[in-house]
Formats: structure tokens, sequence, C-alpha cells
């Protein structure tokens, strides 16, 4: 097992997303998840108390969404990366995602490209 | 060109709801497919099918959703309209929608619209799955008759909802802020429950509930 695995939140209201996610992260081996939310508050408690080095944030979520939480993850995680992650994205979400500096993946997409986005957050975020 | 504003936003509100709501599952169900043909353990498989059979489900019961939805609109009841009584009707939807017995509570009985029983039962599904699926789970159902017209409420109590909610919750696509994140659904119900009771020569609206969730009031003609 590599020492080098990202350790990732899953936050998503979709428990079968969540558990998806969970399957396709441990089958890409460097991956490591170490909690999960249904909601953006909850995904701030589980980041505070799981440290991890990235969160996959839904942005449709009951209570705080995934918008107020990736504000609020940014002002006290800084170094928590967060990869967006959403069934549609129009011209608003990309412009405020890009504003935000957060990676946008869709759900239709690959997990090798979900994977990639993952990879290359947490980079940014330790720059070596 | 400049867009209509109008279609602009409805062009908005479908693709997000359509985006959100049928992406959702059906990405899902690809991934789970792809998971499930990769995975050996039983325990996994197991979990994997299960949340294989809920999202199939889940994305069948949008399609009917949208039939249900086109069915109305393209093709409103026909034939003539007769008294129907309104306990018997709320009474039969509200088992259909999969509201709990003794969760239910009516004021109507003895009340009669004069109305297609198909229209009548169809304003009634959409606005009690409403009260099951983003209430509280409870409805109560009152009446009162006015210049040859029966206003029949249904109180659904729930969370306090945006005044946004509010406004535009008969509009087709509309789906409120508690149940984008919530409840699966296209945000067609109460467009098609407007569309019946029109049809009807009635009225539906809706306003907020004191101290929280909606009231629906349809306004059918008096039998």
């Amino acid at each position: 097992m590599k020492e080098t695995r990202i350790r990732v939140v899953v936050a998503d209201d979709e428990p079968d997303v969540v558990l998806l996610l969970r399957v396709q992260l441990e089958m890409l081996e460097d991956f490591e998840v170490v909690g999960a939310a249904a909601t953006g508050l909850a995904a701030v408690d589980v980041i505070r108390d799981a440290r991890p080095d990235a969160v996959i944030m839904d942005l449709l979520m009951p209570g705080m969404n995934g918008f107020e939480a990736i504000g609020v993850i940014q002002e006290e995680f800084p170094d928590v990366a967060i990869v967006a992650y959403t069934g549609v994205a129009g011209d608003y979400v990309r412009m405020e995602m890009q504003r935000l500096g957060v990676a946008l993946v869709l759900k239709s997409g690959s997990p090798d490209g979900l994977a990639r986005a993952l990879r290359e957050a947490v980079t940014r975020r330790q720059p070596s | 060109m400049e867009r209509d504003p109008e279609l602009t936003w409805l062009r908005e509100r479908v693709m997000n709801v359509v985006g959100h709501e049928l992406r959702t599952p059906a990405s899902t169900i690809r991934g789970l497919s792809d998971a499930l043909a990769g995975t050996t353990d039983p325990s996994r498989t197991a979990e994997l099918v299960g949340a294989l059979q809920r999202q199939a489900h889940r994305l069948e019961q949008l399609v009917d959703e949208v039939l249900t939805a086109a069915g109305v609109m393209t093709a409103l009841p026909v034939g003539a309209p007769s008294a129907v009584a309104v306990e018997g009707v709320v009474g039969e939807a509200w088992t259909a929608v999969g509201g709990e017995p003794g969760r239910l509570v009516l004021h109507v009985a003895g009340v009669k619209v004069a109305a297609r029983p198909p229209s009548v039962r169809g304003i009634f599904d959409a606005v009690l799955r409403n009260a099951v699926n983003l209430g509280d789970g409870s409805a109560t159902v009152d009446s009162c008759r006015d210049d040859g017209m029966i206003a029949v409420g249904v109180d659904s109590p729930g969370p306090p909802l945006p005044d946004e909610d509010i406004r535009f919750a008969v509009e087709p696509f509309w789906r409120g802020e508690r149940a984008v994140t919530s409840t699966p659904g296209l945000g067609l119900g109460l467009a098609v429950a407007r569309a019946l009771a029109e049809h009807e020569g009635g009225t539906l609206t809706v306003e907020a509930l004191a101290g929280g969730g909606l009231r629906t009031t349809i306004g059918l003609p008096a039998a």
C-alpha cells in the first residue's frame, strides 16, 4: 500500500453516489476515502475531524449547499483541495467555480477524469 | 437576436432540472455497473446491486412523471363532468402516493365538485404527493363554498419555504430549494395539477402556510 495516498472526503446527499465514489476511488489505489457527508455543513465537520487532502463536493445539497460549503472550507481549511462534482454545469456554475479556483467535474465523466482532477487539485494546494 | 427572457428562464430551469435529476441516476447507474463488473467481493456486489436497483427505480419514476405530464398536457380528460365526492378522491389519492394512514385529516364530508373524475384525481395525486415527499408527511384538507365554486384547501406543514419557491411553485420544471436536494422529481406535479384544474374551469393557487409548509387551494365548480 502506498504511503502517498490522497485522503478524500466525499460530500454528496445521494448515498448511492457516495458508495460509487468510494468504490471507484478504492479501485485506483492512490486514494483513501476517509469520510463522507450528506450536507455542506456536515462536510465542514467531517473535514475538521478527518483533515483530508481533498474533498469531492456535490453542489446541490440540503441545508448548506456546495457553493456555501466551498466558501467555508476555503476560509477555514485552505490546505484542503476541492473538486466540485455536479450533474450539470451551466454558465453560472462554471464561472463561479473558475472564480473560486475550484476544479469542476461532471458526474457523467469517467472515474479517471475525477481522479486526475483530484491529483491536480492536491498538487496545486501542496507546491513542492 | 435578443432572447425572450421568459424562454431563457424556462430553458435554464429545464436544463437544471433535467440535468440534475435525470443525469444523476443515469450517470450513477453507468458507474455502478462498471464498478460491479470490476468487483469479486460478494458483500460489495450486494451493495452495488442494491444501489443499482434504487437508481433504476428512481429513473423509472422520473420517466413516469414526464409521461404523466406529457399525457395530461396533450390529452386532457374528456367527457362530461360529473359530481365527484372530494373526500373519496382525496382518500384514494393519499393511499396512492404513499401517505401514512392517520396523517391525513379531512374536513370535506359531503363536499362534491362538478368535474371529470380523472382530472380531480390527477389534481389531488399531485398536491398530496408534494405533501408526502416535501412536507412533514401530513395533510389537512378543508373546503368552503363561494359563488358556485368549491375551494378545497390542502395544508401540508413543513419547513418554511423561500418566497421564490412559493411564487414559482406551479411553474413547470420549477423545483423548490428543498425539493432539488431531497426528493427525485422534475417539478411538473403542480403545473399538471393547475392545468387540470383550469381544464375543469377552476383554479389552483399556493401560498405559504403559517408556521411553515404550503397551502394549496383548488377551486372547482360546485356540484
